[in-house]
């Protein structure tokens, strides 16, 4: 299997090293069985969704030689479990982790930006690092299987451009936060849903900010945010659709219930 | 933050929680949580409706209560110019969410909550800048908190969808209000608990500066990040009777008697 390169490669700490601390609560709880007092559970259980399939959920198939063009991994995402939703998420992080190491180890990133702008930078990359390491850790605590380490694609950003960088940087804020909102529903452990929501509120932080330093006084992209005041959600085929330009690997999915 | 914190303490030290709240009091903000438990006619409604509709109207309650501070805040003129559309935009996604939350309440069978702007009073907080930038954190990190613990409650997918959607334009929110000048906070994330946040609203950020995620502690496993960003990284979900503490003390009207 060819193992993309590092996304953090810039990053000089050891950052991906996985745990070798297991997560006892995440594990415990998955496995437990859960009553089956409501509708949201109950759904999950009439759709034939059990806990109990979980570590056959994602399947990781080496196509090296028969994908020239993108020259990556296949990674097939099957939500019938929540393992499949946990590397969603493990991808987008991997992904906006890679983005950010680039960003902060850019060459010009001192002479491209404020020093108020790069100390935002270096927290965000902070934040989307730890994001990917603990979704690698909880996934293997819990006894599933991470993704791979994807293969960025960044040909098509000018890191030395600071509108450029802001830019990207909003889509892949937006779309985070898009896909955290789009995907709760799909989450079935209670412990997994507070986890992801966790983590969306800081993307979420992180694109207000983004989007107040593309704009005074915006807190996100045009139509981002709807006329009832909601933010954007959208299915996991619309994000990995977005996400794709910026990924040489083939990211497909399974078994995503219709809710 | 020093000079803010002067604002808001008009006493000396403020040695524990329970003063801090003690000093909201002071201020004139109604009565202190510590002497008189929380428990309005209206929120007691809201609690006592059922499912999802209860924890909805628990939302509604709070963006009612949002909606009239920034409200409140608008017509004060204290606002600067400059700073005034984002005030104004946050003004308009709070009175969306009442429209929209009681629709959904009421799509769900049951009757939303009917709060007023005449029912919530904020006191020396609507009086200057400084108050209003510091208290529309707290609301706003209160807010992202209040919608993150009840997720997991919300048991159909069209409405945990929905809540978590307003959850992020909270936190949306509330990263803005952070990184004004003006406020106490340094960045629109949180560090730890909070440190130097004015006493007034310090419980909000009671149990910010968790690092057991998944059950594991995050600053012993993960090497290479401060407990700074660790802490960053996660926001902390907050239980509804806390949240309710906190808002409390700025609901001084009663829910469904038509005044205005």
């Amino acid at each position: 299997m060819s193992r993309g390169r590092r996304l953090d490669e810039h990053h000089a700490a050891p950052l991906h090293r996985p745990l070798l601390v297991p997560l006892p609560f995440m594990s415990s709880t998955l496995l437990k069985d859960t009553p089956a007092f409501s509708s949201r559970r109950d759904f999950f259980k009439r759709a034939g969704f059990g806990l109990g399939a979980a570590a056959a959920a994602v399947s990781l198939q080496a196509c090296d030689s028969d994908d020239p063009i993108d020259n990556g991994d296949v990674v097939t995402l099957d939500f019938s479990s929540d393992f499949g939703v946990l590397n969603y998420a493990y991808a987008l992080e991997q992904l906006e982790a890679g983005f950010y190491a680039t960003v902060v180890g850019d060459a010009a990133f001192g002479s491209t930006f404020s020093p108020d702008e790069q100390s935002i930078f270096r927290d965000l990359a902070a934040h989307e690092a730890i994001h990917r390491d603990f979704f690698e850790a909880a996934i293997m605590g819990a006894g599933g299987t991470p993704i791979p380490d994807l293969t960025p694609d960044f040909s098509s950003i000018d890191f030395s451009d600071r509108d450029n960088v802001l830019a990207v940087s909003q889509t892949f804020e937006d779309l985070g936060v898009s896909a955290y909102n789009g995907a709760g529903k799909y989450i079935q452990n209670d412990a997994y849903l507070l986890l992801a929501g966790k983590i969306v509120s800081v993307e979420a932080r992180h694109a207000s900010v983004i989007a107040g330093l593309i704009m005074d006084n915006s807190i996100a992209a045009s139509g981002q945010i709807d006329a009832n005041g909601l933010d954007r959600a959208l299915e996991p085929s619309a994000v990995l659709a977005a996400a794709g330009d910026f990924i040489q690997d083939d990211i497909t999915l399974a078994n995503v219930p219709t809710v | 933050m020093n000079s803010l914190l002067s604002v808001f303490d008009t006493e000396a030290a403020v040695k524990s929680r329970r003063d801090a709240l003690g000093t909201v009091g002071k201020l004139g903000l109604g009565a202190a949580l510590a002497s008189v438990p929380f428990l309005k006619p209206g929120v007691a409604r809201a609690q006592t409706s059922t499912g999802d509709a209860g924890i909805l109207n628990f939302a509604l309650t709070l963006e009612y209560l949002e909606r009239s501070f920034y409200r409140q805040a608008l017509d004060s003129g204290e606002i600067p110019g400059d700073v005034r559309p984002l005030f104004q935009t946050i003004y308009d996604d709070e009175a969306a969410h009442v429209d929209f939350l009681r629709g959904a309440i009421q799509d769900a069978g049951a009757d939303p909550v009917d709060y007023t702007d005449s029912d919530f009073a904020f006191g020396d907080f609507v009086t200057s800048y400084g108050g209003i930038a510091a208290l529309a954190q707290g609301l706003e990190d209160t807010g992202v908190r209040a919608y993150k613990g009840q997720a997991t409650s919300i048991m159909t997918p069209a409405f945990l969808q929905a809540a978590l959607q307003i959850h992020s334009v909270e936190a949306r929110h509330a990263a803005a209000i952070r990184r004004l000048d003006v406020s106490p906070a340094e960045q629109g994330w949180i560090p730890n608990g909070q440190p130097g946040a004015p006493d007034a609203i310090a419980p909000v950020y009671a149990g910010e500066d968790n690092v057991m995620q998944g059950g594991v502690n995050l600053s012993a496993a993960l090497s290479g990040y401060s407990m700074t960003e660790i802490t960053e990284a996660f926001d902390e979900p907050l239980d509804m009777d806390s949240v309710l503490a906190i808002a409390g003390q700025f609901i001084t009207g009663d829910e469904g008697d038509g005044e205005d």
